[in-house]
């Protein structure tokens, strides 16, 4: 209960428990005649094939390169190259060409897909080693990991960030459980990339399993804690953890706090790169949702690319009434309308649910919304600046710092779509923004 | 909502997408439930207020349910009649579930249930309906509807029956006595505001009202329908506050500032500080207001920081109204106010709530000092203006006009050996209201030394003759002092052990009135006519005229309260009375003896002022006349 700040947390049902036990599935190759790669990037810089039609490929190779910020791209399947497809890209907004591989099903593995890192390596060799290696994100936003990393100074702490405040997610969950050594091995690695002095792991404080599985690896570590935080929403989201484990703020980069964040997968990741050789080949994805409407929900061991049709042939889903499928989680994702799409890198997993009836009353202002904003905003100012495509107030109401997190609009008690609204009026700014700036020139 | 099926290569999958806005879970509370619990509360309120009514009388309790029927009706008529108008076939569809959703969306109701509660049981039905739609169709409806109001509906309805039918807003129905209030047709809080030169200051309740603290706090009298239960306010208002209905910072922000204004006023006034806050809130509508009209959502600004400004402001305009303004009553006018300001709040707190708090913190709590050093600066320039010296020796204040004074004086005789060593001069000075009561008594230079007497036998004393008028004076027993020095004589003007003191004020006050004299008379008038139907019986009418002695004429009548009137005449004689009475008044009475029919005494400039009372107006001259006679 906060007096006149606000309180920017939300208590949400998980529902983990549907898939947080359940054994991990893994998808047969033979379901998966073709995997697709998107070409345009979500904020649609374009994505260069490095390979043509017709050319042979085997699980590893590189086949793309964004050279916006320089992510190299790989493939999850041996086979061949055929013609391009026009997809719908649900992270870019709208459909775009995708690069197809014909699946051999023969699995063949590329030998050296990447260079293994030595022992003891300099920053920036571990830097460059996980450029080349194209990992990104894995926690849903698909950053360029190398980037938080390039020449970075004055890192006091790695925070691992394995809270999953998704609902229904628990891909992370399971991984973490499942390679806490790697986990552990991975954010070292991003420590000494930093030059960072401590890695805090931070997990929520009732995942049990997973808090047991990494304090048994954590006891031949040193430099490396264990840091549990509350059951809330969005704990996950950088600045609120940043926030809960150091108390710190920042205005745009944690490392303005001398902090990087990472997703616990993409530390995974990192070591499988570095020590391994392997590129990011393979997701696991969380398959859940009401159980009335799947009846056998998962997590799933996918080839990245794997079309979401073909992944949820796999369950037994009720499809007698209209529903919604979600790439993600319920509260910041999106409803896809085909399920012809293919699953990244960093897809979290698909969500079925009931589809959401809404009764809209007026605003009645009782600030519920202002209050529950993790990042502070006053979503019915907006609204009402938005509405009057009143520029400046938008401009000083800060609404460029949403991050579409969906609580104003959960909350709402008048149903009023307000995650929506804020990102209209992002989108108004932005393009203003962009308009006086060319002006200026 | 876009609808796709998606198959795959083999078929299996048929789905029926849908696609809607994120998030996809959405939070259980609407803002139907909060309304609906809201009413669910006041209608709970009501229900006491109901029950409380029943008690003073069924044709109260009957009146308290059909306001609130009255009211709602109204408000669901305005309803109709605004939904009828702006109704649209193509842009609303079907009318059925455009009405439905109209009239469930609006929360009219609300606005009715909170209005009714605000006025008085005695608020005529005329005036309830066109408040009720002044609040819902000039003030919400002419906005846009539910949400889009800048003051409160309920808040400004009540402020124009305030300005329009203010006399109309009675306590009570007809002519009965108001629970808990005065004799002269004022509510308790009505009667505690307009204490002489210091409203709202000196804090203590009038004794005459006959109420106990427990009896404010439990609504045991009568003043608006729904503010007086107070423990059951402050009840409804901690459930809504926990149920999150209401924003707890207004409220609490509200009561907090009105105490700490409370207690340095109370120190100023030299009154008990415990005392004084509980009757600032126990009287009039600060806990209803704080609970029900302060904390409407959609008048109050969306950030915390601004709910619990606008707490604050409002309690600096209440204190001020009640201290320092002509009003009883600040709270509906300080939450218009406050609802004005409510745009600018917003306007002001720009940015992200979470940063620069100290700001916040700076505002509010220079704010509250502002508002506490004002009120006490004002509390003290008040007092100042008390005239010293007159506490000790006023009477209760009288809320009626004084018509005439009369002074006396006695000399006390100084026996010999006796504990008064030297004779004393005793002067009083007595104030009459127009009929002769006695309304006010000031005695001087009583006793010398003074502590024979003592300030609360004084006070005793004189609260007793504020009880009689001359008449009853003069029935009162002789008490003097006899020749051995001991008082004789008894009553409730004699006190015990203080003989001497007594018998000088009753003597000086005897010795004030020596030139009244009083006749009385009586007149019988039949109603009706021999042998005709006649609802009416003969009514008998007793005066008591009060004359001058040395100037032989009349000062004023003082009439029985059988024989006035009708039933169905009484208004019109009640407002005739004064004109009628002030034709006798200085007459004298040998002119007045000298008229033998009422017409000459009446018809002043051609004008018959008895016209439409001709059987009161004759009977009272002849019972004048009668007077005279013996």
């Amino acid at each position: 209960m906060k007096l006149f700040s606000n309180k920017g947390r939300l208590r949400l049902k998980g529902h983990k428990h549907l898939t947080s036990d359940v054994p991990v599935r893994e998808l047969d190759l033979k379901k998966v005649p073709f995997v697709y790669f998107p070409l345009m990037a979500n904020n649609a810089k374009p994505i260069t094939p490095l390979v043509k039609e017709g050319d042979l490929v085997k699980k590893g190779t590189r086949i793309a390169l964004r050279e916006h910020m320089y992510v190299p791209v790989y493939s999850s399947v041996s086979g061949k190259v055929v013609a391009n497809k026009v997809m719908f890209n649900p992270g870019l907004g709208r459909p775009c060409p995708h690069l197809v591989i014909e699946n051999d099903f023969k699995n063949e593995e590329e030998k050296k897909a990447l260079k293994v890192l030595k022992d003891n390596p300099t920053k920036e060799e571990i830097v460059e080693a996980i450029k080349e290696a194209g990992i990104v994100g894995l926690g849903g936003a698909g950053f360029p990991t190398w980037i938080k990393y390039n020449g970075v100074k004055d890192i006091e702490f790695i925070l691992i960030n394995a809270v999953e405040c998704e609902p229904f997610l628990t891909t992370d969950y399971v991984t973490t459980i499942a390679n806490a050594k790697e986990l552990i091995e991975g954010a070292l690695l991003l420590k000494r990339a930093a030059d960072a002095s401590k890695v805090v792991i931070a997990i929520k404080k009732d995942k049990e399993a997973a808090i047991k599985a990494l304090n048994e690896e954590l006891t031949n570590y040193q430099d490396i804690e264990l840091r549990l935080v509350p059951d809330a929403y969005p704990m996950g989201w950088e600045r609120t953890l940043v926030e809960q484990v150091f108390k710190r703020t920042y205005n745009n980069l944690p490392s303005e706090c001398h902090v990087v964040v990472d997703n616990s997968q993409t530390a995974i990741a990192v070591y499988r790169a570095l020590k391994e050789g392997k590129p990011i080949t393979e997701r696991l994805l969380t398959i859940s949702g009401e159980p009335e409407l799947i009846k056998d929900p998962a997590n799933i061991l996918v080839p990245v690319g794997t079309p979401v049709s073909v992944v949820l042939a796999e369950f037994d889903i009720n499809q007698d009434k209209p529903l919604m499928v979600l790439n993600g989680g319920p509260m910041t994702s999106t409803a896809l309308r085909t399920l012809e799409v293919a699953t990244t890198a960093p897809s979290g997993g698909y969500t079925i649910v009931k589809p959401i009836k809404q009764r809209v009353d007026n605003c009645l202002r009782c600030g519920e919304c202002t209050y529950s904003c993790p990042a502070g905003l006053q979503p019915v100012e907006i609204k009402q600046a938005f509405e009057a495509r009143d520029f400046e107030r938008l401009e000083n109401l800060c609404v460029t710092k949403c991050v579409e997190c969906g609580i104003c609009s959960y909350v709402c008690p008048s149903g009023i779509e307000l995650t929506d609204t804020m990102k209209r009026a992002k989108s108004l700014v932005w393009l203003r923004q962009a308009q006086q700036q060319k002006k200026e020139k | 909502m876009a609808k796709t099926s998606s198959t795959t290569k083999e078929g299996e999958i048929k789905m029926e997408l849908k696609t809607g806005f994120a998030p996809y879970r959405r939070s259980k509370q609407t803002t139907f439930k909060i309304m609906l619990e809201l009413l669910i509360v006041l209608l709970v309120v009501y229900l006491a207020a109901i029950i409380y009514n029943f008690t003073l009388g069924a044709a109260y309790g009957l009146k308290a349910i059909l306001m609130l029927l009255v009211s709602i009706v109204t408000t669901f008529l305005c309803d109709l009649f605004v939904a009828g108008i702006r109704y649209k076939k193509d842009k609303d569809g079907a009318f059925g579930p455009y009405l439905s959703k109209f009239l469930l969306g609006n929360y009219s109701i609300i606005t009715a249930v909170i209005l009714t509660l605000t006025v008085p049981i005695g608020t005529p039905y005329y005036v309830l309906i066109v408040g009720n739609i002044f609040a819902t169709l000039l003030v919400k409806h002419a906005f846009g509807g539910f949400g889009n109001n800048i003051v409160n509906p309920a808040v400004a309805a009540r402020i124009v029956l305030l300005l329009a039918f203010g006399s109309t807003l009675k306590a009570t129905l007809g002519t009965d006595p108001i629970a808990g209030g005065s004799a002269a047709g004022a509510t308790i809080t009505t009667s505690y505001a307009t204490q002489v030169g210091a409203k709202w200051l000196l804090g203590s309740l009038p004794e005459a009202n006959g109420l106990t603290m427990l009896d404010i706090y439990l609504g045991r009298y009568s003043a608006a329908i729904g503010e007086t239960f107070t423990i059951l306010l402050l009840v409804a208002g901690v459930y809504l506050a926990v149920r999150k209905i209401i924003n707890w910072r207004t409220p609490v922000f509200y009561f907090g500032t009105i105490a700490l204004v409370a207690i340095p006023l109370a120190l100023i006034a030299k009154v008990n500080v415990g005392n004084y806050l509980l009757l600032t809130f126990g009287l009039g509508g600060v806990v209803f207001g704080g609970v029900f009209m302060l904390t409407d959502p959609v008048t109050s600004p969306t950030s915390n920081f601004g709910k619990a400004l606008i707490g604050i402001i409002a309690a600096f305009l209440t204190m001020l109204i009640r201290v320092a303004g002509n009003l009883p009553e600040g709270v509906a006018i300080s939450i218009l106010f406050v609802n004005f300001l409510v745009p600018v709040i917003d306007k002001l707190n720009g940015g992200v709530t979470n940063k620069d708090l100290w700001k916040k913190y700076v505002v509010a709590a220079t704010l509250g000092l502002v508002t506490i050093g004002t009120m006490s600066a004002i509390g003290a320039g008040k007092m100042a203006k008390l005239a010293p010296g007159e506490e000790d020796t006023t009477s209760e204040e009288p809320l009626v006009e004084i018509f005439a004074s009369y002074a006396g004086s006695y000399t006390s005789p100084a026996p010999d050996g006796g504990e008064h060593s030297s004779e004393f001069t005793t002067n009083v000075e007595v104030g009459l209201d127009i009929e002769f009561n006695i309304v006010k008594l000031e005695v001087s230079d009583y006793a010398s030394p003074p502590k024979f007497l003592k300030d609360n036998e004084l006070e005793q004393l004189v609260s007793f003759y504020t009880t009689l008028d001359v008449k009853g004076f003069r029935d009162l027993p002789a008490i003097s002092i006899s020749d051995a020095g001991a008082s004789v004589g008894e009553g409730a003007h004699l006190i015990p052990g203080k003989g001497y003191s007594s018998v000088a004020i009753y003597r000086a006050i005897e010795n004030a009135f020596s030139d009244i004299n009083i006749a009385t008379g009586s007149h019988t008038s039949a109603m009706c006519e021999p042998g005709e139907y006649c609802t009416y019986e003969d009514e008998t009418l007793t005066v008591d005229v009060y004359t001058s002695l040395e100037e032989s004429k009349i000062l004023t009548l003082n009439l029985s309260e059988e024989g006035q009137s009708t039933d169905s005449f009484k208004n019109k004689w009640a407002n005739k009375y004064p004109e009628i009475l002030a034709l006798y008044q200085g007459l004298d009475i040998d002119t007045f003896m000298g008229y033998t029919d009422p017409a000459e005494l009446y018809v002043v400039d051609g004008d018959d002022l008895a016209a439409g009372l001709t059987y009161t107006c004759d009977r009272l001259f002849y019972a004048v006349q009668d007077a005279f006679m013996h």
